[in-house]
């Protein structure tokens, strides 16, 4: 335990001299492992590595009724400890003045919120005291009856020293006010609302900022469309494919794409820089008002930011001729929300066909706007090109036809002429603004995104292709999908967030909107194995879509412990699909001259022409009401319970005119239990949550069209358990979800979706008793574990496990850092996505039609080696 | 429902790992024995009689029958429902696609060479044989599916004979006004065969096939001499004149559905 002292600057913390307050900071960083005699490095000033914590959320206290009568005035102090999240975990009184006062006091600073205490770079649980002062209401003048009792201008919080047991007492502190300018995060809904601060654990090995979501209850990431192909995500029980089910965004700019011809909702997020991943905002279930469309299974939302300041440079080198080259920027003196970074990439890939490069650029400038307001600038460009290994048989795999890494795309008898693979793009800009008005927080934002995506997979391999009348004799050309998307996103969101006083409590109303316009144009044709050339074209939509959003989201406080949030969100689709290809056969052909081989049709029908293409046009409306109910905290534990409705819209080929837009809807339920405390030096964030989920349409994967399609309804029932313990030299955070998910019509379970999954993240960091030149020497060790129970497959087969471990070694000394990282250490074989249908990659002497077991290999042992410098940091 | 869903979702809790956590997708998948066989009624290394009501007594010395893959699908018979595709639509619910050459004389199951793959669900409804040395779709195949040997009387004329069918190039239908209706495939191709089965994880497919019915409506009196003088021969050529009512009624009783039956063999 150590003490320091400090009037601390932060980028986002003004502070400015102000007659009759005063602030002395003193903060007891509980989990530190540094005895006593380390008191000058914990004197030492915030750039030698500690940092206060911060205000990020505070609220005044009225004058209480109850003590009006007996006049009581004066300073009553509090002691607040912080979590590793900043959320106040225990208040206590430290100095009081009238029970009335004091029990104000601690109330209202319970519902203060910090960002945390950090130690070289660390969060850390800490205990800050704050200094209310009371007045009380002057007496009324001409009217008796008409002061209300609660508009006694309240004094100014200040922050003010605790006194430790063996530290010697403190001068009188300088005079100061604190301004607070960091941004609000949102408020949470519940047990299934995870704000993950990614801290040490980013440590952990990750091939991508996709799998930073496994910090999240319930997740199981799988890929079988190679490294530029967006993670497939299960989420709770839900088969989000590439997204579709979950809201993703990046700092408030959406992710998913809206009319993907691929999936609807369809979310890559490989452009995102793991490194300059801040935090990530996980909510498991559609229970915020500002979730808009795709949360079904929830939202995720990443947070941006680069503690490192200075320039950063890391090269990669290791397994599978795999090479990175990262570069970090942070300027020095401005916030962490300033940065730049970039990386280059390439892998031969393990197996056969799994080779990728890409390259990633994103950069992001937070300045202040006036006296209490922030803007971002953020622009972000990524490329990628991708080959992608496609699905094995498995009794070709059992029989010795193909190895487990293997691919039919270069084997002897189905090889591709174009093996599966693709190509993406995305570049946007975002600019966003919030600052305060009064009681009001204002925020602005615009976004616009191009991205462009060239998808070649073969799920069926020689399946599809039957002779048709009216074509030319052929065999099965083969089934590869060329799927080629261009999108162009436009978009904007803002919202006002009030408060005032009632009750006695701090009270508050959003009130927002969410815009946003995309115009997709995408094709999907089917190219012949020997020659590479389409032979067919599936689909060719151009589709413009519009959605609008209205929210209404309260917080109210009846009493201090108890919390009402939610609201309603109204939500407005509009389609307008022009479908270039909608004429794909002919009723009465020709018999002089038939269509032959011909896709998208033009024809005439007993002589009545009919063009090949067909525009149409609907719009749909829905209302979403949610609710959270939280209580507590009481000894560090609260309850809470929620109820939400969501939606995912459907994918533009699907469009009737003037059919109202059949959304999926989703309804879901929970109940859980929070706590959030102190054992010793150690902080323990635990939660338990029971939750029902049941949805009327679906998406069930069909490997015909290689996506998911519109299925029947289901129902999640499941348990997730989640905790996180952080200490001085450690930080653990692990995930248990058992969900059972069973369609409505049967009661038979959803295929694919694992029915138990946990996960572990570890890292243990220290510094070693070895210095060279005078610096010490750190180490950092983590491991992240993954187990997935078996999964149902169709046909009553049931899926492997999958049990691997991801681990890293770190040595750092000055501003260099050498690192040995290695995935799946045990260098298990395991299946990472199994299915079963009907297949044929002729592999047999005649055509395999019975559905069979095929899976994507994960990826063995990989070791890579990343050495990492820093210039001109602190 | 959702009472039980608790509840099973409460055991679950106390045992994650269990099969019924996992969930049941309904059916399973088999690896199951195939085996093809002439007539119950045949007897091992004896000739066949075929009785006949209209006169005709056939024997039987020597008939074998290639079979290049069997299957068995879900999909309900429609008439026409099938005209333009080889594949059935629905979902198939065993493959056998290694060879055998039957030996119709002989009673005895006699087994594929590897074993089948299908699924317990749905049941099957429909049956194809697939007639064929190779890819099913290459036009060319020499090689006779059907060789049979054998001797008919009938009004006290004797006609010993030999068939050797071939399903290729000479079944190949072309010029026709509709490109493509007739791929080779449907040639070779035999369904639909009425199933009434349903997989299942003890036992096997049993496919019979009843050589006698191959002579149905055949006149014997129209056949021509062979090369020997002694004998008659099927014509295998549909453009030969010598490709006469017998011929062609041999090759359409081949291709008849009545002549192969499917069952599920406990003793497999």
């Amino acid at each position: 335990m150590f003490t320091f002292r400090t009037d601390f600057h932060w980028p986002l913390v003004s502070h400015r001299l102000k007659r009759g307050s005063r602030l002395l900071l003193a903060i007891w960083a509980l989990s530190t492992a540094q005895p006593l005699a380390h008191a000058s490095e914990a004197a030492a000033p915030l750039s030698s590595g500690v940092a206060p914590p911060t205000v990020l959320e505070q609220q005044q206290p009225a004058y209480p009724l109850s003590a009006a009568d007996s006049g009581a005035r004066g300073d009553v102090a509090v002691n607040v400890d912080l979590d590793t999240e900043g959320n106040v975990t225990g208040v206590a009184l430290a100095h009081g003045v009238e029970p009335h006062l004091d029990h104000a006091a601690i109330e209202t600073a319970s519902h203060w919120r910090f960002r945390p205490a950090l130690r070289d770079g660390v969060a850390v649980p800490s205990r800050v005291q704050l200094l209310f002062h009371f007045e009380p209401p002057p007496a009324p003048t001409s009217q008796p009856t008409a002061p209300p009792p609660l508009a006694t201008p309240t004094p100014e919080p200040t922050i003010a020293p605790t006194e430790p047991p063996t530290a010697p007492s403190s001068p009188a502190p300088a005079a100061l006010d604190v301004t607070v300018l960091g941004r609000r995060p949102a408020v949470s809904r519940g047990a299934s609302d995870f704000q993950l601060r990614v801290d040490q654990l980013a440590q952990v090995p990750r091939a991508n900022a996709s799998e930073l979501l496994k910090l999240a209850p319930g997740i199981l990431l799988t890929n079988e469309g190679g490294e530029g192909h967006a993670e497939q995500v299960f989420m709770r029980g839900f088969d989000a494919r590439e997204g579709q089910d979950i809201e993703f965004t990046v700092g408030g700019v959406p992710i998913n794409e809206s009319g993907n011809l691929h999936g609807n909702g369809y979310a890559d997020t490989h452009f995102i820089i793991p490194e300059l991943v801040e935090s990530l905002h996980v909510l498991e279930g559609p229970f915020d008002p500002r979730q808009g469309n795709y949360a079904v299974a929830g939202s995720a939302d990443y947070e941006l930011g680069l503690e490192q300041r200075g320039l950063t440079t890391r090269y990669t080198t290791g397994s599978f001729g795999t090479q990175r080259v990262l570069a970090l920027w942070g300027p020095a003196g401005e916030s962490t929300h300033t940065f730049g970074g970039a990386e280059i990439y390439k892998t031969d890939g393990f197996g056969q066909n799994r080779d990728a490069q890409r390259g990633s650029a994103m950069g992001q400038y937070e300045g202040r706007f006036g006296e209490r307001g922030t803007y971002r600038l953020t622009a972000q460009a990524y490329t990628t090109h991708f080959h992608s290994a496609g699905v094995v048989r498995e009794d070709d795999y059992q029989s010795g036809k193909m190895g487990f890494y293997d691919s039919y795309d270069l084997s002897s008898f189905a090889r591709e002429r174009v093996p599966e693979g693709g190509d993406a793009s995305r570049y946007s800009l975002a600019a966003d603004i919030e600052t305060q008005a009064g009681d009001t927080t204002l925020s602005q934002q615009l976004f616009i995104i191009k991205r462009d995506m060239r998808l070649l997979e073969n799920f069926t391999g020689f399946l599809l292709d039957v002779q048709e009348p009216l074509q030319s004799l052929h065999d099965q050309r083969g089934d590869m999908l060329d799927l080629d998307v261009h999108e162009l996103t436009i978009g904007a969101r803002g919202a006002a967030r009030m408060h005032g006083s009632l009750l006695g409590q701090r009270q508050e109303l959003e009130l927002g909107y969410f815009a946003r316009g995309d115009e997709a144009a995408g094709t999907q044709q089917r190219l012949e194995a020997s020659t590479g050339v389409p032979y067919k074209t599936d689909t060719d939509l151009v589709s413009e879509i519009g959605n609008i959003g209205l929210y209404g989201d309260a917080n109210l406080r009846p009493t201090w412990w108890l919390s009402l949030r939610g609201g309603g969100r109204a939500e407005l689709l509009s389609y307008t699909v022009l479908n270039n290809c909608a004429a794909q056969s002919v009723a009465h052909p020709s018999t002089t001259n038939p269509p032959l081989d011909q896709s998208c049709l033009t024809q005439q029908d007993y002589g009545r022409p009919r063009e090949a293409d067909q525009r149409s046009s609907t719009s749909s409306f829905v209302l979403l009401p949610r609710a959270s109910l939280i209580v507590g905290p009481f000894r560090n534990v609260s309850l809470s319970a929620s109820y939400g409705r969501g939606i995912r819209s459907i994918d533009p080929s699907y469009i009737t005119q003037d059919v109202a837009t059949p959304f999926a809807n989703i309804v879901a339920y929970e109940a859980g239990a929070g706590y959030a405390g102190s054992v010793g030096n150690t902080t323990v964030v635990a939660r338990s949550v029971l939750f029902q989920t049941v949805v009327d349409r679906d998406l069930i994967f069909d490997e015909t069209a290689g996506r998911n399609v519109l299925g029947v309804g289901t129902t999640r029932t499941g348990w997730v358990g989640a905790l996180r313990l952080t200490g001085s030299f450690f930080d653990e955070s692990a995930n248990l979800t058992l969900v059972r998910a069973t369609f409505n019509d049967n009661h038979q379970a959803v295929a694919y979706v694992p029915g138990t999954v946990f996960r572990s993240d570890t890292a243990f960091f220290a510094p070693l008793p070895w210095h060279l030149r005078g610096k010490a020497l750190r180490a950092t060790l983590s491991a992240g574990v993954t187990y997935v129970g078996r999964r149902p497959l169709p046909y009553g087969e049931v899926s492997d496990q999958i049990f691997t471990i991801d681990a890293s070694a770190i040595l750092s000394w000055s501003h260099y850092e050498l690192r040995l990282s290695s995935t799946n250490l045990l260098n298990t074989q395991y299946r990472l996505g199994e299915y079963d249908y009907a297949s044929d990659f002729h592999s047999q002497p005649q055509p395999t039609l019975v559905p069979e077991r095929e899976f994507t290999a994960g990826a063995p042992r990989a070791v890579f080696l990343t050495l990492g410098i820093n210039f001109g940091g602190s | 429902m959702r009472k039980r869903s608790l509840s099973r979702a409460a055991l679950c809790l106390l045992a994650p790992g269990s099969f019924g956590c996992i969930g049941q997708t309904g059916g399973n998948a088999v690896d199951l024995p195939v085996a093809a066989a002439g007539p119950a009624s045949a007897i091992s290394g004896l000739p066949l009689s075929c009785a006949s009501d209209n006169g005709l007594d056939l024997t039987l010395t020597q008939a074998t029958l290639h079979i290049g893959a069997v299957y068995l699908d879900q999909s309900q018979p429609v008439s026409g429902g099938q005209a333009t595709s080889c594949y059935l639509t629905g979902t198939y619910v065993a493959q056998e696609t290694s060879a055998l050459d039957v030996d119709l004389l002989s009673p005895e199951l006699q087994p594929f060479s590897t074993k089948a793959h299908g699924i317990t669900e749905p049941p099957a409804l429909v049956g194809q044989v697939w007639l064929t040395h190779g890819d099913i779709n290459t036009v060319p195949d020499l090689v006779p599916v059907l060789s049979v040997t054998g001797t008919a009387i009938r009004d006290g004329n004797s006609y010993p004979f030999t068939a050797a069918i071939t399903i290729g190039s000479n079944r190949q239908i072309s010029g026709g006004a509709v490109a493509g209706a007739d791929p080779i495939c449907k040639e070779r191709i035999i369904t639909p065969i009425p199933v009434n089965l349903t997989v299942q994880q003890t036992g096997g497919l049993l496919l019979r096939i009843d050589p006698c019915l191959l002579f149905t409506n055949v006149d014997f009196s129209q056949l021509p001499q062979g090369a020997m003088r002694s004998t008659y021969a099927f014509n295998d050529d549909p453009s030969s004149t010598d490709y006469t009512q017998p011929s062609a009624n041999l090759y359409a009783n081949l291709r008849s559905t009545a002549l192969y039956a499917f069952s599920w063999a406990t003793n497999l």
